[in-house]
């Protein structure tokens, strides 16, 4: 009976392509499990096949037969050894032209065998007399358990086998134990331990558990599981033995979401970068967008400002377009045109970024700028996993910039100004007062709170072999840093996916999210940084009020004591009932597949994709807010809903022939999306309503709606060919149709082709011992851009107000310029790739080389206003992105306590126009485009320092006099000049980043974790929006400066800054400025439970960190953040973040 | 049980192929918009031509609304703070558009802006104009009409384009295709295409149009008036004209002067109000008066009373902002009920000159009264105010209703302690300003906030919100008075027959007309207006021995002030650079006004923006 084993026939784990395979059995074998658990099944592997060899025919063992069949036919093959034991097969009895079960009945039957169907890839041999024992077996069941199964249910099958495992003779010695993930500390469900030098195994079930029986203590058990480092253990006297498994550095199994399917890393031809939940989670991003910054090569990651809920601008490989949108084509399962910041990162499996062309080239129309795939969680089979991820933190304000104190402020106001012949501003009383007493108000500091934030995600995720389903839950709380505003979100989350007989899949998903913003008046941040620190917060404190005519408004001096009525007191701009502005965001996405695999290879799926998304802006300004100033409240109501769908119909094709595999991709696809929009305001309102009472209002300022659609369809056909798992081909077409392009224009094909080569299994390569991988990729596509806003090609009308004698004369206005030959943007790009690992890929990298040349550029090209138009939409010119991207993997230390890994990422793009309109014009001044140049070009005066008094002559010259910004005479004509010929205004810089650094850390010590993550951003030139406004102003007698500036006068010959009466019409010529910048982005601590702590509570996880968010940022830029050029009106400030946090799984 | 599970098949199977089947409509890619409709369509009908003619009015508010090129920089209007010390100094100096320095270059937004927005209005009247031909159905008389009324507005824009830039670009048809290639036409081509769309106008367009705010035959002849009289000064000898032109711009004021009468009273054309903001006047107010040929549309419905959305809003109220323009903050003065609607915002965006308040006689002349509150009042009580803020031991108690600042007349300056105000040691409760004061001069140690000068208050219309542009009043551009001094400016320049007599008798009846009861009186001005001391006076009624273009155009600054001529004035006669000089106190002290400033810089952004780009105007 040792013998009488049951072969759960699987070719190797680690052999390529057949991952879906092997899950499928797994996904089999752990239902069952989970039917019956607390079974001990022993399975016994079929030995890895052997390979063909050139020999003289010869009768076979049957079992080599069938192990060949499986191969072959990429099947699993399940018998009984004893039952086929001894059978041999004369040769050339197998027809490969014939299908898997022909040629079964032809082996089998010789010898009284049958087989039995399971599933759609995976067939069990049976005696006849066990196929009669079977019988009873499931008659048994079946009376004991009426409902459970009917008999020609695969897990009935599944069970039947099984059943007959318990029949199976007891070994001598029995191992228990558990095998778990060394990084999360979690169950693997299904890794497989074999007896090493037998065919004997186990798998493990869902909480990653197994029971084996081995002969004799010097038996040695072989662990292993996709994806991780194999481990052989001699068993000695263990009756208990837990196993942690090291995730393979190389994970060239890894799976990457290519769009419209999936492939093997190993297997890619194209610049895919992806990244995993782990690292989308690890910072605790608010927006799963923040996740890819520095984590991706090739990703321009930007946020927007500091206001809570704010999402990223994301740029993929430069930008090809001048003022379209550079944004990349974000798809979130399977829908095209989603929104990244209406999802909960804790949601999102992987992120997956389409670079180069060629990867990009299946969506074709949309793909020009990049392609981000969003895959969210699925559920996996097994018993309920609850996980539950919390965080709570403050959020302080960091990184301020400095304004001046009353002392300062009254010296650049009034000393400084007197003292070069100006005048002095007057001040009141209640202000004289202040700087006599050297009192200062700090407005910033008095309308500013630290913030909580806080997290808490919870998902369940389970199912069984024919269903599987997850479900979460999130809620966010962001604070902003002025008081009574912020951000919270809450998602919902339900995911189903189920088989339907043996030919059909089916699934949903449903993605709910709910936000709310509250941004208050947008205007309080700014009144407090112009505020003038003389100012008086309090109404009593003032001895005079009417000395400016200040009166009393809840407490509060409205008129700080100044006698100035441009800025009222901040305080009571933020005050919740006097400003308001609220935008909620209702979303609902959802998909729905059904996948029909009528013939082995064959798959054909429907999918539909849509997502509505309701917006509601409500912004109220009441009677004491900045805008009202004591007229009657005023009130906006904004409704916005924006819905569409995509449907995919593809169908996948996989066959192989011997070394040869192809796998075969057509899709047919619809687009279409509307944009709903209404909008009403009013004043006069009678009492505060919020945008709840519009009817009470006297008077309707304006209402509007609209609508906007747009369309596309497309065809997509793709070819992936590989011969002997190292050549490897992609062909990609897509033909793409798009609404808002002029007829005849509509529809262009975008063809791609890659090539890829796995250096790494040649022998000659091989032979070096010196790369553990070594890949060579190189692909050229062609992609395009329709972003152009629909209805553009068309002159519309736009309608205007006017009376006649206050009778009401409306009309309509041309509103554009049509443009009746808009066509496609057309980009072609060549990417070179390489990856390569070293020292068995604890160093891996991948480097990709790319040039990109954008035609036909849709622009929003300025024109001469004689035309009665100032803009139009055209297709201009040429541009060229060449750039590097490097990823860098190394795990520095791997210790048994101890281990450290680290990724970098580089990303330099450089960005060039080529042709301008072909008119010869290589100079676009009006529209800052210069042949040769980046785009996004700063075009002015070049700074040279500050005019000096040793100087005045020269200055006199000039019209300019001491103190005044000095910019440089370029011509040296002795005038500074716009005029053409004598144009002395350079090109300046650029506001793209010369180049992008990212660097993360994961050091492990025991159950400490350990993680830090570095960004640097090199060259970017803003027009500094902080000098440019009134902080810079110092000339300025009105508001509050930076106190940072060192201003020229007399007495300090600065040349950095420009003095404080001086006239400066070339002012604008010091406000250009590097934005580089270096920040710790996040430093987070970790502790795990011991495995005893978790098991005694029942737990798989347990983990507690401590996390710090931007405590660190350096660099020269004047202002708040470097990374957005921010004059923080509608903005709040920066800070730093401090959280606690959980992750439990049980 | 095998039966259903099939039957359930074939429904699953049919079902897939269903969906997959569909997404293939023919007309999923077709673009219909439903929001807007396109000029294709919609400009063939009937109904969309006229609105296409209705939207070329709409930007008459935008392009009046752009002052600065017409008022600032000249003899009446400039920034404040001239009358500082440290302005003669040099260590402070006036706006963009006041001393004809570096500053005043192409680079300027108010010429970019007012640029455009004349080009868009040529853009709209093309297309109206190119359009007509597609319309066939409607009554000849009413397209006629119509493309005259596009016609007129095209004219308009040109000849405010030609004169403050000279040669520009000629458009004459729709614009359907983007070029850069952007040529100017020679300036006398755009004066006899102007001419000859008036003359066209003034045959096709009836005596009343058929709504109340359109043009009319009248606007046609009016401009024609001024279009012949500023070719006769031909600038530069560059404009094509001849002495015939200004017996032409006779021919055609006669024609207006006959049609359109004088109204009785100055103020009769102005918004109705009290000096006192404590007992204001609440009741109705006509803009309709037989005296006005044109005026831009304004009117209490806000969702009418706006600026063209083709273009930013100088003001997001969008309607008249001329009523809060011109200076003079009532705000500031001791027991100001802060930003309300009592003084409005009174935005010091065209300040006049102190040699303005010289050229009335603020006794007899309405127009000084009507245009200037010599006195402000406290709106609140104020106790324990402190004229002086340094001297605590100073203090007054204030009453609603008290004075709280008078600006003395030219002619009666106060000198002695008596006639001050406490704040400089005087004994009068509230300060007393000195025409020499204004904007500047006044101790900047008085705790009289706001004393820079008086509120001009021509425009002012009272009960309207706080803000800039929520006037409902319209803005008159043509009014028969100006006509009465075109005739009179033509026949000093030669041109003779004119119906009324001599020049002195067409000027004399616009004076009249300002001295009410005091008829026929000679009124004093200041006879060297400039010198801000000098008390010596001079009668400004006409004589056919004393009237010359200076004496018109004093006339005209006393009648049409703030109105949108000036600048076109001095350019037209000539006397840009001479009057600028001397009564634009920046430009007295620090100015650089040379005679190529007669022209405007092109607006770099045009120069940027063309290929070949355009020449800019000599001088800049």
């Amino acid at each position: 009976m040792k013998n009488n084993f049951l072969h759960h026939i699987k070719k190797s784990c680690m052999k390529p392509n057949l991952r879906f395979t092997a899950k499928l059995a797994l996904m089999l074998t752990c239902c069952v499990l989970f039917i019956q658990p607390g079974w001990s099944q022993v399975l016994a592997m079929a030995q890895t096949f052997q390979p063909h060899k050139n020999v003289i025919p010869q009768d076979r063992p049957l079992i080599d037969v069938l192990n060949e069949l499986k191969h072959d036919f990429q099947v699993e093959i399940m018998f009984e050894k004893k039952v086929i034991e001894g059978f041999t097969i004369p040769p050339n009895v197998v027809d490969h032209d014939q299908k898997l079960e022909k040629n079964l009945d032809k082996l089998l039957q010789p010898f009284g065998l049958k087989y039995k169907k399971v599933n759609k890839s995976s067939y069990l041999i049976i005696g006849e007399k066990h196929s009669k024992k079977l019988g009873k077996i499931e008659n048994r069941k079946q009376e004991e358990n009426g409902n459970l199964r009917n008999s020609e249910n695969v897990a009935a099958a599944g069970l039947s086998t099984l059943n007959l495992i318990k029949e199976v003779e007891r070994m001598d010695q029995m191992v228990t134990g558990k095998v778990t993930d060394e990084e999360t500390g979690e169950g693997l469900p299904g890794a497989t331990i074999m007896l090493k030098g037998t065919a004997q195994g186990t798998t493990t079930d869902f909480n990653g558990e197994f029971s084996i029986s081995v002969p004799d203590e010097n038996a040695v058990l072989v662990f292993s599981y996709i994806g991780y480092i194999n481990q052989e253990i001699t068993v000695g006297n263990q009756s208990q033995m837990n196993i942690s498994m090291k995730a393979d550095a190389q994970a060239l199994t890894e799976l990457v979401v290519i769009g419209y399917g999936e492939q093997r890393k190993s297997d890619l031809t194209g610049a895919v970068a992806s990244i995993q939940t782990k690292d989308i989670t690890r910072s605790n991003p608010i927006m799963a967008a923040k996740a890819l910054q520095g984590q991706v090569a090739g990703a321009t990651v930007t946020k927007l400002n500091n206001k809570p809920g704010t999402g990223y601008s994301i740029t993929i490989r430069g930008e090809n377009t001048i003022n379209n949108s550079t944004e990349p084509l974000v798809v979130i399962d399977g829908l095209m045109g989603g929104n990244l910041n209406n999802l909960n990162p804790a949601d999102i499996e992987s992120i997956n970024i389409l670079k180069d062309a060629s990867s990009t080239a299946i969506y074709g129309a949309r793909g020009a700028n990049g392609v981000v795939i969003v895959t969210t969680k699925k559920g996996i089979s097994g018993k309920p996993r609850v996980s539950y991820d919390a965080y709570v933190g403050a959020k302080v304000p960091g990184h301020l910039p400095k304004l001046m104190s009353t002392p300062q402020f009254y010296k650049s106001i009034y000393t400084d100004r007197i003292l070069e012949g100006g005048t002095g501003p007057t001040f009141t009383a209640a202000e004289q007062a202040n700087i006599k007493g050297g009192i200062t108000t700090d407005w910033v500091d008095l309308i500013t709170q630290t913030g909580l934030q806080m997290s808490h995600n919870l998902s369940i995720a389970g199912g069984n072999e024919k269903t599987t389903y997850r479900f979460s839950g999130g809620f966010l709380n962001e604070d902003g840093n002025v008081k009574y505003t912020g951000f919270k979100r809450y998602n919902l989350n339900a995911g189903l996916d189920s088989k339907l007989g043996n030919l059909f899949k089916v699934g949903i998903t449903t993605y709910v999210s709910y936000s709310d913003v509250n941004v208050g008046s947008g205007e309080s941040l700014r009144n407090a940084y112009r505020a003038r620190p003389t100012g008086t917060v309090y109404f009593k404190d003032l001895a005079n009020p009417s000395e400016n005519q200040d009166f009393n408004i809840n407490g509060l001096a409205y008129w700080m004591g100044i006698n100035d009525k441009q800025v009222p007191n901040p305080i009571e701009d933020i005050n919740p009932n006097t400003s308001k502005l609220q935008t909620t965001n209702a979303t609902l996405m959802g998909n729905a597949y059904v996948e029909l695999a009528p013939v082995r290879g064959l798959t054909i799926r429907s999918s539909l994709s849509a997502t509505t998304s309701n917006e509601r802006a409500g912004d109220f300004r009441g009677q004491w807010s900045k805008a009202q100033i004591g007229a009657k409240p005023r009130a906006q109501y904004d409704q916005r809903t924006l819905a569409s769908y995509t449907l995919d119909n593809i169908l996948n094709y996989n066959i192989n022939f011997n070394r040869h595999k192809f796998t075969f991709t057509a899709l047919q696809s619809a687009f279409y999306q509307r944009n709903e929009a209404y909008q009403i305001s009013v004043r006069d309102l009678p009492y505060n309503s919020d945008w709840y009472a519009l009817n009470t209002a006297a008077t309707v300022a304006g209402i509007s709606s609209s609508l906007i659609e747009r369309s596309l369809l497309s065809f997509m056909g793709r070819i992936n060919y590989s011969f002997n798992e190292k050549y490897l081909l992609t062909l990609t077409g897509r033909s793409d149709g798009a609404s808002q392009l002029s007829e005849g224009n509509k529809w262009a094909f975008f063809p791609s082709v890659a090539f890829a080569w796995r250096l790494g299994e040649e022998p000659f390569i091989n032979d070096l011992n010196l790369f553990s991988n070594l890949k060579l990729r190189v692909s050229y596509g062609e992609v395009g851009n329709s972003t152009v806003n629909p209805y553009s090609t068309q002159a519309g009308v736009l309608n205007t107000g006017y009376d006649f004698d206050a009778t009401a004369a409306y009309g309509f206005a041309p509103s554009n310029l049509g443009n009746k030959d808009l066509r496609w943007e057309r980009s072609n790009e060549i990417n070179l790739g390489v990856d390569f690992g070293f020292l068995r890929n604890r160093i891996n990298a991948s480097l990709e080389l790319y040039n990109r040349k954008t035609v036909d550029l849709i622009l929003n090209q300025k024109i001469p206003t004689v035309l009665g138009f100032s803009q139009v939409i055209a297709n201009v010119g040429q541009i060229e992105n060449k750039g590097v991207e490097l990823t860098l993997n190394t795990t520095n230390i791997t210790k048994e306590n101890f281990s450290w890994n680290s990724t970098l990422t580089f990303t330099k793009n450089k960005n060039k126009l080529l042709q301008l309109y072909g008119e010869g014009q290589l100079v676009d001044k009006g529209n800052r485009l210069f042949v040769g140049k980046p785009i996004r070009a700063n075009f002015d005066y070049e700074f040279n320092g500050i005019w000096q008094t040793a100087d005045k002559e020269l200055a006199a010259k000039y019209k300019q006099v001491p103190g005044a910004v000095r910019v440089v005479d370029q011509n040296n004509d002795g005038i500074i000049s716009s005029t053409d010929a004598i144009d002395d205004r350079v090109y300046l810089g650029t506001q793209m980043p010369n180049w992008i650094a990212g660097i993360t850390n994961r050091i492990n010590y025991r159950n400490l974790d350990f993680s830090f993550f570095i960004y640097y951003r090199d060259g970017v030139q803003y027009n500094n929006s902080t000098l440019s406004g009134t902080f810079g102003d110092i000339g300025g007698t009105r508001y509050n400066k930076l106190a940072s500036l060192d201003y020229w006068r007399s007495d300090n010959p600065s040349n950095s800054y420009y003095g404080v009466v001086a006239a400066n019409p070339y002012r604008n010529a010091i406000n250009y400025q590097d934005a580089s910048f270096l920040r710790i982005s996040d430093i987070t601590f970790g502790y795990t439970l011991s495995n005893s702590m978790m098991d005694r509570w029942k737990l798989s996880n347990a983990r507690f960190f401590a996390q710090a968010s931007n405590p660190f940022v350096f660099s020269k830029f004047t202002g708040f953040d470097p990374e957005f050029n921010s004059a923080i009106f509608n903005d709040d400030v920066p800070s730093v973040l401090y959280t606690f946090g959980i992750n439990l799984t049980f | 049980m095998k039966s259903i599970k099939k039957t359930r098949m074939i429904l699953l199977t049919i079902a897939f192929v269903g969906v997959i089947s569909s997404g293939c409509d023919k007309e999923f890619l077709d673009e219909k918009s439903v929001t807007t409709l396109t000029t294709d369509s919609y400009y063939k009908t009937e109904q969309g031509f006229e609105d296409l003619v209705r939207s070329c009015y709409s930007l008459l508010r935008n392009i009046h609304q752009n002052r600065m090129l017409v008022l600032n920089g000249t003899d009446l209007f400039t920034t404040g703070g001239y009358a500082d010390p440290k302005a003669a100094a040099g260590a402070i100096q006036g706006g963009n558009f006041e001393q004809y320095d570096a500053r005043f270059n192409g680079s300027l937004a108010e010429l970019q802006s007012l640029w455009q927005l004349l080009y868009a209005e040529i853009g709209r009247t093309n297309t109206a104009i190119t359009r007509a031909v597609e319309i066939t159905t409607m009554a000849t008389a009413l397209k006629d009409a119509r493309i005259a009324e596009a016609k007129f507005l095209r004219a308009l824009s040109y000849f405010y384009l030609v004169q403050q830039w000279g040669d520009v670009p000629l458009l004459l048809v729709e614009v359907t295709k983007p070029t850069k290639e952007i040529v100017r036409a020679p300036s006398n081509e755009i004066y006899q295409q102007i001419i000859t769309d008036l003359l066209d106008c003034e045959a096709k367009l009836p005596v009343t149009a058929s709504n109340y705010g359109r043009i009319t035959k009248g606007a046609a002849q009016f401009l024609l008036a001024r279009v012949y009289l500023t070719r006769g000064w031909n600038f530069k000898g560059s404009l094509g004209g001849s002495n015939a032109d200004f017996t032409q711009a006779l021919i055609y004021a006669d024609k207006i002067i006959d049609a359109y009468p004088l109204a009785a009273a100055y103020n009769a054309l102005f918004p109705i109000r009290s000096e006192n903001p404590l007992k204001q006047y609440t009741g109705a107010q006509n803009d309709k008066n037989p005296e006005i040929i044109f005026a831009v549309q304004y009117n209490p419905d806000v969702l009418t009373n706006k600026t063209d959305p083709a273009f930013p809003p100088v003001d997001a109220a969008g309607g008249n902002n001329l009523h809060s323009l011109f200076g003079g903050g009532g705000e500031a003065y001791p027991g100001s009920k802060g930003r309300t609607t009592d003084y409005n915002r009174h935005l010091p965006v065209h300040i006049t000159t102190p040699a303005v308040y010289r050229l009335f006689d603020p006794e007899i002349d309405l127009r000084y009264d009507h245009n200037f509150v010599e006195v402000g009042f406290a709106l609140n009580a104020v106790t324990a105010f402190r004229p002086i803020p340094s001297n605590t031991n100073l203090k007054i108690d204030i009453k609603s209703g008290d004075t709280v600042v008078y600006f003395r007349p030219w002619n009666k300056p106060a000198t002695t302690p008596e006639e001050r105000g406490v704040d400089v040691g005087g004994k009068k409760n509230y300060a007393v300003v000195n025409v020499d004061e204004y904007d500047g001069g006044y101790p900047t140690t008085s705790g009289f906030g706001g004393v820079e000068h008086p509120l001009m208050w021509k425009f002012w219309q009272p009960g309207i919100a706080y803000g800039d542009a929520f006037g409902t009043f319209n803005e008159a551009i043509f009014r028969s008075a100006e006509a009465y001094l075109i005739a009179a400016e033509a026949i000093v320049k030669g041109a003779t027959g004119g119906k009324l007599g001599g020049a002195d008798v067409y000027y004399n009846k616009v004076l009249d007309r300002a001295l009410g009861a005091k008829k026929g009186m000679n009124p004093q001005c200041a006879k060297t207006p400039e010198n801000l001391k000098s008390l010596e006076a001079v009668s400004y009624r006409a004589t056919p021995a004393n009237i010359t273009v200076d004496l018109i155009l004093d006339e005209r600054a006393r009648e049409l002030m703030g109105e949108w001529s000036r600048w076109f004035d001095l350019k037209r006669t000539g006397k840009l650079v001479e009057r600028v000089s001397k009564y634009n106190p920046w430009c007295s002290k620090n100015g650089q006004i040379k005679d190529f400033h007669n022209l405007r810089p092109l607006p770099q952004g045009e120069i940027d923006l063309s290929f070949p780009a355009m020449k800019q105007n000599d001088g800049y």
